[in-house]
């Protein structure tokens, strides 16, 4: 989708910046406990997040890439 | 050819603009009423004076604004599933009126905060999330200007404007548990909230109400605008071909 519009190398970062936020945040959050030698459940609300986050968009990527590619 | 297009002249199809020019005429009354009602009905902020009154804008837009993004997020799917160039319409419109909404509230924000949390920004969660709000619904305006035709520049907008939309409440959660984790000394007085007189509520409920009537206002306007652009772009697409 972003590699068909013009001024291609902007349209990705301002694109996928602010829909990624989210998983950012709670990637960084997460490693940090991770690395700081927490246990799985001392990962808290993150690892959740993310799978809310992978959830939700398995469901709508699958079915909205078909109208972004067709032609 | 040229005929046909000229005869379909926009603005003149039947209904639509009787009912926005009346559209148009209530909010500017409304918009009247609202001003003194706000400006000379409203008790002062006992606390927080003059500047309090920012607050009739502010909440009725930023709500309005969310709205707005539902409406753009409801539009999107449609035009995905019935491909009727009228939901695309919609949703750009609205899209379009969104953006100019959200940025008003972000500047009403500011205008607020440096006199009570003195400071003009913090990086407070819903302030947050009103930025990747904006962040999203200019990039959904980049891709649809950008994109090769205009065809798949409405279905890329549709694309974005789905995956934006169901990233607001994600973004939210996060920017949330992420400061609470982080606190900011400076969170605001939310409170204020409860301590609502009649009066300001009542008056707050009228500017939003308002502000209802001035959004569909505005779409009406932007859809009718779209449509003249469209005519417009057939008639030089013509006049091109013809000069060949």
């Amino acid at each position: 989708m972003a590699v068909q519009t013009r001024s291609r190398e902007i349209m990705l970062p301002v694109l996928f910046f602010p829909v990624l936020l989210p998983v950012i945040i709670a990637a960084v959050e997460a490693s940090t406990r991770a690395i700081g030698g927490e246990t799985f459940i001392g990962l808290g609300r993150w690892l959740p997040l993310i799978g809310v986050f992978d959830a939700l968009f398995l469901v709508i990527c699958p079915w909205v890439f078909a109208f972004v590619v067709e032609e | 050819m040229a005929n046909t297009q000229s005869m379909e002249r926009p603005g003149s199809l039947g209904g639509l603009p009787t009912l926005k020019t009346s559209l148009a005429v209530i909010t500017g009354v409304m918009m009247l009423i609202d001003l003194y009602l706000i400006f000379m009905v409203a008790p002062t902020d006992s606390v927080l004076g003059h500047v309090q009154r920012v607050f009739y804008f502010h909440v009725p837009i930023a709500i309005m604004s969310f709205l707005a993004f539902f409406v753009v997020f409801i539009a999107s799917l449609m035009y995905l599933i019935k491909r009727s160039p009228k939901w695309d319409a919609v949703a750009h419109a609205s899209a379009e009126v969104g953006v100019v909404f959200v940025t008003l509230a972000l500047i009403t924000g500011i205008i607020w905060a440096r006199p009570i949390w003195n400071t003009w920004w913090t990086w407070e969660p819903r302030l947050t999330t009103t930025m990747i709000l904006w962040l999203i619904y200019v990039a959904y305006l980049m891709v649809r200007s950008y994109a090769p035709t205009q065809a798949k520049g409405a279905i890329y907008a549709a694309v974005v404007g789905i995956v934006g939309f169901v990233d607001v409440p994600i973004v939210y959660y996060s920017v949330v548990w992420w400061r609470s984790i982080h606190p900011s000394p400076v969170v605001g007085p939310f409170a204020q909230s409860d301590s609502l007189d009649g009066t300001m509520a009542l008056i707050l409920l009228y500017s939003f109400i308002t502000f209802v009537f001035f959004f569909a206002y505005m779409v009406m306007e932007r859809m009718e605008l779209r449509k003249t652009e469209e005519a417009l772009g057939h008639v030089r697409f013509t006049l091109r071909r013809k000069g060949r």
